[in-house]
C-alpha cells in the first residue's frame, strides 16, 4: 500500500518534470533555437536540454514547479549542481564535436499551478 | 540594473549614524548576500528576510539579490536594518516606489512571520533620523511612544512587514492615538529625606553638594545610616531639563530590552557591588556596546558602598569621568564617546572592623590594617571629593555653623525646591561663562580679582593652604563649595561662615 502511494507520487513528479520541459523546449523553439539534444545522459548525469542558440550550444536546465510555496524553482539549483551541468556540458562536447564557437548553461524555471497558464521563467548564461 | 536605496541607523554608544541600504537585482541564480561590514546577527538577516518576505506576501526578484550597507566602513550590528533590507529588496524586486523609500529612515528587526520587533536605542536612532533631516521614520509599533519624544520628523509605527509596505504604497494610515505623557511621574516611588532621624547635618551636607554637584565620601561605622542617607540623595535632586532627560532616556534606550514609556524626568541613581569589574564600570563589548554604570549613572548619582572593598582598577577608572563628565574608550572596532556625568558619593567604614575612632566601641583592628584599608581609596580620587563626611561625629562639629532654617527634619520635597533655586541662582550668575554648575567653574575664574572672597574671608583658607592641609586644587576645591553654600544661602558671595563650612567640609573635621 505504502510502496503503491510512493510510486504514484514519483510517477507524478515524473510527469509534471517532463511537462516542463516540453513547455520549456516549446518555448525556445519558439525563439528559433534548435534543439539538438533531449535528456542526454552520462555516468556524471543529465543533462535536460541541449540547443543551439545561433553558433552557441546550450545546456539547458528545467526545473517545474506546481506551487512556490517552498521557493522559486530556481532556488532548487545549488552551485554544485550548476558545477555538475558545466562538468556535462564539456563532456556532451567532447564526445559529440558540435561545430559551435561556445557553450554555456541557462536555467528555465516552469511553473504549473492547476488552473492557470504555466509561467516560464529563462535565465541565461549561468555563472 | 537599477540600485534602490533606503536608510537605517547605525548606533555607536549614543550617537546615530545615517546608513544607506541599497538593493541590485542581478541576473543570477536566485540568492542574496549582504555586504558593507555586516556581523553575523546582520548577515543571518537574509534569511529572515527571505521568510518576513514569503509570510508577506512579497516576491521577492527569482534572482541574485545583493544588499549594501554604506558607508562601508563603519562596523554595523544587530537586527536594527531588517526592515530596511527587506523594504529595499522589495522595491528592488519592484514591488515599491522608489521615491518613496528614499526618504525613509528604518527601524526594526523582523519575525519569520513578518512582525517588526523592537531593537535596542529606538530613541537615538529616531533622534539620528530627524537630524538626517529626511521626512519620515519607520518604527516598530510597539516603539511609538519612545519615538514620539522626537519632535519634527514623521513617525511611522508598523506592527508588520507589510504594513510598512503599505505604506509605502500610500495604502497605510498609522495609528497615532498612543498619548505620551512628558513629565513621566517617578515609576517606583523615591525614598524621602524625611526618613532619616537625627543626622541633618549630614542631609545639609548632601544638599550642598547637590546644588553644585561636589563628589561626596561618607565614613562611619556600620549603621549610621550611610546608605540610607545616599539612597536618598537622588530625591533632593531636581529634575532634569529637557537636553538631560533626552539623553538619560536615549541610554535607557540604549540598555533597556523594553520600549520606554516616556521621557525619564528624575536623576538615576546606580549603586553596583563592589565585585565589579572595570569593563562593566565604563562600558563593555568591543561590537556591541552596552554603557556602563558610570553612564548610566550619568545626570544622576553613582554610590559606591563599601567603597574600600571595590577593586582598585574599577575605582580608578572614575578618575577621567570625573574630570571630564564623559568617557572616551577605545577598543578594537570600537571608538566611543559616553556621558559620565555623575555625582560620585561613597560610603566607607573608618577601617575593616567599623569601629576605628568611634565613641561608642572601640577599634580592634591593627594598625597596619587600618593603613592598608585606607589607602585602598587613592589620593588622586580622593583629592576629588568636595565633601568628605565623618557621619559620626558631623553633629557636634557643625550645628553651630549652620543657618538656623537648616534645623529640624525637611522632607526631600522642601529640600529639593531649595536645591532648584539655589542652582538657579548659580545659572544666573554664571550667564555668559561656560560653566552653569559650581562642581565644574575653572581655577582661573574662582582666584580672579573680581571673584574672590576679600581677605578676611578668605583667611581660614589661606591659613590651611600654608599648613599644607589643603592643595592648590584643594583650595580651588574649597571655593566651589563655599559658592553652592552661598547659593544656597540667597548671598550674592561666600561669607566667612560659608568658607569656614566648606572647609569643614574639605577637610572632614577639624
Amino acid at each position: 500500500m505504502q510502496a503503491n502511494l510512493q510510486q504514484r507520487k514519483n510517477s507524478r513528479k515524473l510527469k509534471l518534470g517532463r511537462l516542463g520541459e516540453d513547455l520549456a523546449v516549446k518555448h525556445i523553439e519558439a525563439a528559433g533555437w534548435k534543439v539538438v539534444e533531449r535528456n542526454w545522459r552520462h555516468p556524471l548525469g543529465e543533462l535536460d536540454i541541449i540547443a543551439l542558440d545561433g553558433r552557441t550550444a546550450v545546456a539547458i536546465e528545467v526545473k517545474t514547479r506546481s506551487s512556490e510555496d517552498y521557493g522559486t524553482p530556481l532556488e532548487a539549483i545549488t552551485q554544485e549542481k550548476l558545477q555538475r551541468l558545466r562538468k556535462l556540458v564539456l563532456e556532451w562536447n567532447h564526445r559529440t564535436k558540435p561545430n559551435v564557437l561556445a557553450i554555456r548553461v541557462d536555467a528555465i524555471a516552469v511553473l504549473v499551478r492547476p488552473g492557470t497558464n504555466p509561467v516560464i521563467d529563462h535565465l541565461k548564461a549561468l555563472s | 540594473m537599477t540600485a534602490f536605496k533606503t536608510f537605517a541607523v547605525a548606533l555607536n554608544g549614543l550617537d546615530g549614524h545615517l546608513i544607506e541600504v541599497e538593493a541590485a537585482v542581478t541576473s543570477q541564480l536566485p540568492g542574496m548576500v549582504i555586504i558593507g561590514l555586516p556581523d553575523t546577527a546582520l548577515s543571518e538577516a537574509k534569511q529572515r528576510i527571505k521568510v518576513a518576505c514569503h509570510h508577506s506576501g512579497i516576491k521577492l526578484a527569482p534572482r541574485f539579490i545583493t544588499l549594501n550597507l554604506s558607508p562601508a566602513e563603519l562596523p554595523k550590528n544587530g537586527s536594527g536594518f531588517d526592515l530596511a533590507m527587506a523594504v529595499v529588496a522589495t522595491a528592488a524586486s519592484g514591488h515599491l516606489n522608489h521615491k518613496s523609500i528614499s526618504r525613509a529612515v528604518h527601524i526594526g528587526e523582523l519575525g519569520l512571520d513578518g512582525q517588526v520587533r523592537r531593537t535596542r536605542g529606538v530613541l537615538p536612532a529616531v533622534l539620528a533620523a530627524k537630524k538626517s533631516g529626511l521626512s519620515a521614520v519607520l518604527v516598530p509599533s510597539s516603539c511609538l511612544a519612545e519615538a514620539q519624544l522626537v519632535k519634527g520628523i514623521q513617525i511611522v509605527p508598523v506592527a508588520t512587514l507589510g504594513e510598512a509596505v503599505a505604506w509605502h504604497r500610500g495604502d497605510f494610515a498609522p495609528h497615532l492615538q498612543q498619548i505620551v505623557e512628558h513629565n513621566t511621574p517617578r515609576t517606583e516611588a523615591e525614598e524621602d529625606m524625611s526618613d532619616v532621624v537625627g543626622n541633618e547635618e549630614a542631609i545639609y551636607a548632601l544638599t550642598v553638594a547637590a546644588v553644585g554637584a561636589h563628589h561626596v565620601s561618607m565614613i562611619g561605622p556600620p549603621g549610621t545610616g550611610k546608605s540610607m542617607l545616599a539612597r536618598r540623595l537622588p530625591s533632593i535632586l531636581p529634575d532634569l531639563d529637557d537636553k538631560d532627560a533626552v539623553e538619560v532616556t536615549s541610554l535607557a534606550s540604549v540598555s533597556s530590552s523594553k520600549a520606554i514609556a516616556g521621557l525619564i524626568r528624575r536623576p538615576p541613581i546606580q549603586s553596583p557591588h563592589h565585585s565589579i569589574t572595570p569593563a562593566a564600570m565604563v562600558g563593555s563589548g568591543s561590537r556591541r556596546f552596552a554603557p556602563g554604570v558610570i553612564s548610566l549613572a550619568s545626570r544622576g548619582v553613582l554610590f559606591l558602598d563599601e567603597a574600600p572593598e571595590f577593586r582598585t582598577a574599577a575605582l580608578e577608572t572614575l578618575r577621567q569621568p570625573l574630570e571630564d563628565g564623559s568617557i572616551s574608550l577605545r577598543r578594537a572596532n570600537l571608538h566611543i564617546e559616553m556621558p559620565a556625568k555623575f555625582l560620585l558619593i561613597m560610603a566607607s567604614n573608618p577601617c575593616p572592623c567599623g569601629f576605628a575612632g568611634s565613641m561608642k566601641k572601640s577599634c580592634t583592628c591593627r594598625g597596619s590594617d587600618l593603613v592598608r584599608y585606607r589607602n585602598r581609596l587613592s589620593g588622586p580620587l580622593l583629592d576629588r571629593v568636595d565633601v568628605h563626611l565623618d557621619i559620626e561625629r558631623v553633629a557636634q562639629i557643625w550645628r553651630p555653623l549652620m543657618a538656623d532654617d537648616e534645623k529640624g527634619v525637611q522632607g526631600s520635597a522642601a529640600i529639593r525646591a531649595r536645591v532648584a533655586g539655589a542652582r538657579q541662582r548659580t545659572k544666573k550668575r554664571l550667564r555668559g561663562t561656560p560653566w552653569s554648575s559650581n562642581g565644574e567653574v575653572a581655577g582661573s575664574w574662582l582666584r580672579h580679582p573680581s571673584n574672590i572672597p576679600n581677605p578676611a574671608v578668605m583667611a581660614p583658607i589661606d591659613n590651611a593652604f600654608s599648613k599644607a592641609q589643603l592643595s592648590m586644587r584643594g583650595v580651588d576645591r574649597t571655593l566651589r563649595v563655599a559658592w553652592s553654600l552661598a547659593d544656597l544661602e540667597h548671598l550674592p558671595r561666600p561669607s566667612k561662615t560659608n568658607v569656614l563650612m566648606a572647609l569643614k567640609l574639605r577637610i572632614g573635621e577639624s
